[in-house]
């Protein structure tokens, strides 16, 4: 039995039976190491998500975390998107955002965290920083996408006078769908880490970050391995929810 | 009106493609061009679709006209099936039975559905003839429509084209000396500049 991480073949595809020797492995030395100070093993960290699961303020941060990151991402998705569009048609737009774009790609997390919290309340810190993740990604992806249009489908649209809205939606989209779905898994991982770790250190109350941090104040290792395992959950399960959406509009608008 | 193409010039970097070249192209009837590689004939093609700018010369009697045109390459969205390749260049009042009916007197019965990646070379040649055909032109530019079809199937297209542009103006570009005389009309034959006229 396998399941796919990534939609790229055979050859990415995680077989079920590696996953299970490495949840072995770890069990093997949790038992071995026997302090779960320093190292839980998998039930233990299973039942302690359930334990969560049961409880208001799991769901309470939950919601207020993937309500913020989630935010920055379509924001930048937004942005990206406009931003590159413009350079596209502009090259004054295109040489202006090249330096800018480098430098977000270039500053390490950290240092967006610590300036963005001198300028902007906690609780909304991660939809900073998680729009600064996203950004760069999805503008390079898309001004890629509508810099390797196929000018031969073009030129055909010229020829035939097709209308703007019926190329935007039978061409473009199309040309540039796999690198919008492209720069969105990409970025998706990487704003859930930037994140969570954004709340981390900025500690706003009821995020999933403060339980993390409280989870390393108190010692409180299955804590902190059963969050894990929910940011894990909840970015894998939003990367592939958003994609099939995307998906499925895609079809519904080229169906017209 | 007919079209009228008088000295005609254009060089890429050094490379000259075209030198004064003039025709005259009949109003209503085929003009078949006959050329081997190389000598021009797609940027004499582009010129006249308005993809490209003459370096000297004319081009009189397109003006405001609308051209249908069967590219070198077919130029499909792959993604898209027959039916909406040809749907996006046709105006709202061709109907998809319309062109269904169309897709099966070129043999493409049972593949209109199909995503144009999935079709063969011949399939593919034949959907960008019909959509040319199907789109609302007034002058029709055909640059070696009929390549890679099989000799029984060339002929049934070839009678297929001729009986839907009966009546305008039809630009055809062909190694092929037998296409251009099942075509009919005036043939030109253009080689290193140098050209004549049947």
């Amino acid at each position: 039995m396998t399941f796919t991480m990534k939609d790229k073949g055979n050859r990415s595809k995680i077989k079920i039976w590696a996953v299970l020797l490495w949840l072995l492995m770890w069990e093997i030395a949790a038992r071995s190491i026997g302090q779960e100070i320093l190292l839980v093993s998998p039930a233990v960290v299973l039942f302690k998500f359930l334990q969560l699961m049961l409880t208001l303020s799991f769901w309470q941060s939950i919601a207020f975390s993937l309500l913020r990151i989630i935010g920055g991402f379509l924001l930048a998705l937004c942005a990206g998107v406009i931003l590159a569009g413009i350079s596209s048609m502009n090259t004054f737009i295109k040489e202006l955002m090249r330096p800018l774009i480098a430098v977000i790609k270039a500053v390490p997390v950290a240092s967006f965290i610590i300036l963005v919290l001198i300028w902007v309340p906690s609780r909304n810190l991660s939809v900073v920083i998680s729009f600064l993740m996203v950004l760069p990604v999805v503008y390079q992806n898309i001004l890629e996408g509508i810099e390797r249009m196929d000018g031969q489908l073009l030129e055909m649209a010229q020829v035939f006078q097709v209308p703007y809205g019926k190329r935007l939606r039978y061409i473009y989209l199309s040309q540039i769908m796999p690198f919008f779905k492209t720069a969105a898994s990409l970025s998706l991982g990487l704003c859930w880490k930037a994140g969570v770790a954004a709340e981390v250190i900025g500690i706003p109350r009821g995020s999933i970050g403060e339980k993390l941090y409280e989870a390393k104040i108190y010692l409180q290792t299955p804590d902190l391995f059963a969050w894990t395992f929910t940011i894990v959950l909840l970015s894998v399960g939003f990367e592939k929810i958003f994609l099939l959406f995307v998906d499925k509009l895609v079809k519904k608008v080229e169906r017209g | 009106m007919d079209i009228d193409i008088i000295n005609l010039s254009k060089k890429y970097g050094e490379k000259e493609v075209l030198r004064n070249f003039s025709i005259r192209i009949s109003e209503g009837a085929v003009t078949s061009v006959m050329a081997p590689s190389g000598a021009g004939k797609t940027t004499l093609l582009k010129i006249l679709a308005g993809l490209e700018k003459a370096d000297e010369g004319s081009v009189t009697g397109m003006e405001g006209s609308r051209i249908g045109m069967v590219f070198q390459e077919d130029r499909l969205c792959e993604n898209l099936n027959a039916i909406a390749n040809i749907r996006l260049v046709c105006d709202s009042r061709v109907t998809v039975p319309q062109i269904e009916k169309e897709l099966r007197r070129v043999g493409l019965e049972g593949s209109e559905r199909q995503p144009v990646r999935e079709l063969s070379g011949g399939m593919r040649r034949r959907t960008a003839l019909v959509r040319a055909l199907l789109s609302p032109y007034d002058i029709l530019i055909l640059d070696e429509p009929f390549k890679g079809l099989d000799e029984h199937k060339k002929n049934e297209v070839m009678s297929y084209t001729l009986k839907k542009s009966m009546g305008k103006t039809v630009i055809l570009v062909t190694h092929d000396e037998k296409e251009a005389k099942f075509m009919g009309g005036k043939i030109i034959y253009m080689n290193d500049n140098n050209y004549r006229t049947n």
